[in-house]
């Protein structure tokens, strides 16, 4: 699932590439980004899209509005399927000013101060976990043991999820299948989605009002301030983006400081430094390999190639945080630098709702996991840790590791 | 070239397959069996044998033996990746040799296999089947007891089964449905013994697990060993 750096690639590049190593940048996408910053790739789906690396053309075409999010048309490309850009209506396939309007139903619960609130359900949860860790198998798989319930336990309270629907939650997500798994898996995922968060809005509209996200999503179609196809679909993408893509960062964090105990260890001296660590984490992996497709309404030309009206644009947000014009020896990891992980979460309009909420979870999750076990390690080689390339949000399906039984304080 | 043969397993004639597509070697820590010129020995025949050879190894519930016999888990898990390291090399260098192309990609330890889809739903359906089947639990404990006895735990008991009973379990997968995991019509596993894990579904006396269609066994022994 790995790659050494490609020579001369043939084109179009054929996606999912393989990871660099340990999740590093994809060699196909460093090359695309020396060689071809436009670069055509051809998709599980059979779509051909545009390819972007370079950060200043990402930040660019994302708040550009010739290019579109609105994905509803069926004859839209898609990466694999009928996947959740078909959700019609939802954050995701909103333009401004549709988009705007409704973002700002639910973007309140997300600001820098407003997710304050969540850090103590995720250090209780944490808590909890590290607990029954300590109590079980040691060597134990960290995504089963720490990373996967956290997510779960933290994202089913911080989106009101009714206790009824906790097993169905958890049986639903992490949303693993495999982008390559064909048009029926892909569409019976989504469909999968789709029949739980409509079972959460029927439960949710019997229960009494709360004041969190999909509170706020169910008020404001009472009021007819957003459709109901709107807080449908904006309820959808709040659990699709609340699952896999918190579980990845949380496991390749702890992965990358096991795997780097020179950066580690000032931070354990320091815990001021969490959340410049959980910044890096950010900065160094990326959850997808290439984000949603946006869609031209008319030709553009960008670096001598025409981009024609209706073709499909994705970008390597990894690639953008790798980007050598911004950013110091991209390949290294290193807590105290000071380029941030903005680029990560996107540019223009739909950059991610939830970057404030991510970087005080992991920083959160991170910190408590090191704290109990300083000496966490990884009970595999490096080459073992068993990446899945294939999936929307790119990680470790495991991560065993194992850690010295101090006594607990 | 030294060489081997085969033979089927007790009561397990219909699994016997002399021309398989595939053959999937297990080799283990911990056995005076598995040294380097052997492993050398048996990769380099069987890729003369069989169209395609693929190799298991253990994953990192290895340790967990190790845990349940007593070592720190510190200690358990360096002296497992040591000891899983001492099959994967000479297994990788038998594959270049015989010009198997990325012979790294065909060394398989179960904690990577977690990628593979097929690998993973028989893994969920092992655990399910351990919980629910005594037969099969039956046979995964027996199999951790045979393990912990030979890295020197000489009565384990029900805890220790508890803590080593992942090794079998993480294995188990394979054994089932080696032609799903690796894409091929028909595949032999192949083994230097009779394995108490296979004997449920082999003898037919659990529903809980079925072997995938084009699934074989044989043991595999050197020319001229005792049997």
């Amino acid at each position: 699932m790995t790659a050494s750096s490609p020579s001369d690639p043939r084109l179009p590049l054929r996606y999912p590439f393989p990871l660099g190593d340990n999740g590093r940048l994809p060699p196909l996408i460093r090359w695309a980004q020396r060689n071809r910053p436009v670069c055509p790739v051809a998709m599980p789906s059979g779509a051909r899209m545009w390819m972007l690396t370079r950060r200043d053309d990402i930040a660019q075409v994302f708040a550009d509005p010739r290019f579109s999010r609105d994905l509803d048309d069926p004859a839209v490309p898609r990466i694999a399927g009928q996947d959740i850009t078909t959700i019609s209506r939802g954050l995701f396939s909103l333009d401004p000013p549709d988009h705007t309007r409704v973002k700002s139903v639910v973007s309140g619960f997300f600001t820098r101060r407003a997710v304050r609130r969540y850090e103590e359900l995720v250090a209780g949860h944490a808590t909890a976990l590290l607990d029954a860790m300590d109590d079980g198998l040691n060597p134990c798989d960290l995504v089963a043991a720490y990373t996967a319930p956290l997510q779960m336990r933290v994202m089913r309270e911080v989106l009101g999820v009714p206790e009824e629907l906790y097993e169905e939650h958890q049986r639903v997500f992490p949303s693993a299948s495999s982008i390559t798994a064909g048009p029926e898996e892909t569409s019976a995922e989504t469909e999968e989605i789709k029949a739980f968060t409509a079972r959460v809005i029927t439960a949710r509209r019997d229960l009494p009002p709360r004041d969190d996200p999909m509170g706020a999503l169910l008020r404001a179609a009472d009021e007819g301030a957003i459709s109901e196809q709107e807080m449908f679909g904006t309820a959808f993408v709040l659990f699709f983006t609340g699952s896999d893509a918190i579980i990845a960062p949380t496991t390749t964090g702890a992965m990358i400081l096991i795997l780097n105990p020179s950066q580690l260890r000032p931070v354990l001296d320091d815990p001021g430094l969490w959340p410049k660590a959980a910044e890096e984490v950010l900065r160094y992996f990326h959850n997808g390999v290439l984000g949603f497709p946006v869609v031209t309404r008319e030709d553009v030309e960008l670096h001598g190639v025409t981009i024609a009206a209706g073709d499909a644009v994705v970008a390597s947000m990894q690639a953008a945080t790798w980007d050598p014009r911004h950013v110091n020896n991209p390949e290294k990891f290193n807590v105290r630098r000071r380029e941030d992980a903005a680029a990560t979460f996107g540019a223009g309009p739909h950059y991610c709702l939830g970057a404030q909420l991510a970087r005080l979870y992991l920083a959160t999750a991170l910190r408590l996991l090191f704290e109990r076990h300083p000496s966490l390690r990884l009970a595999v080689a490096e080459q073992d840790v068993p990446w899945r390339n294939d999936i929307m949000f790119v990680r470790p399906v495991a991560l065993p590791v194992s850690w010295s039984e101090e006594p607990r304080a | 070239m030294p060489s081997f043969h085969l033979r089927p397993v007790e009561n397990g004639g219909r699994f016997f397959n002399e021309r398989p597509d595939h053959a999937l070697l297990g080799i283990s820590p911990w056995n005076g069996r598995y040294k380097t010129a052997y492993i050398e020995d048996l990769v380099g025949w069987a890729c003369s044998r069989f169209p395609r050879v693929d190799v298991m190894i253990p994953g990192y519930e290895a340790a967990h033996t190790l845990v349940a016999a007593g070592r720190p888990p510190a200690s358990a898990v360096r002296r497992a990746k040591r000891s899983v390291n001492q099959l994967r090399n000479p297994a990788e260098r038998a594959l270049a040799r015989a010009g198997v192309p990325d012979p790294v990609a065909h060394v398989h330890s179960w904690t990577r296999l977690l990628t593979n889809a097929d690998y993973a739903t028989r893994l969920a359906e092992v655990h399910d089947a351990y919980r629910r089947d005594p037969q099969v639990r039956g046979a995964c404990r027996e199999t951790a007891r045979a393990t912990l006895v030979r890295v020197g735990c000489a009565l384990p008991g029900p805890e220790a089964l508890d803590t080593a009973v992942g090794y079998p379990l993480a294995e188990l997968p394979l054994t089932l449905d080696s032609p799903a995991i690796f894409q091929v019509p028909t595949s032999l596993f192949l083994y230097h013994r009779e394995m108490e894990l296979l004997r449920p579904f082999i003898t037919g006396t659990t529903d809980a697990l079925r072997p995938g269609s084009g699934q074989g066994y044989a043991i595999v022994e050197p020319i001229g060993a005792d049997r």
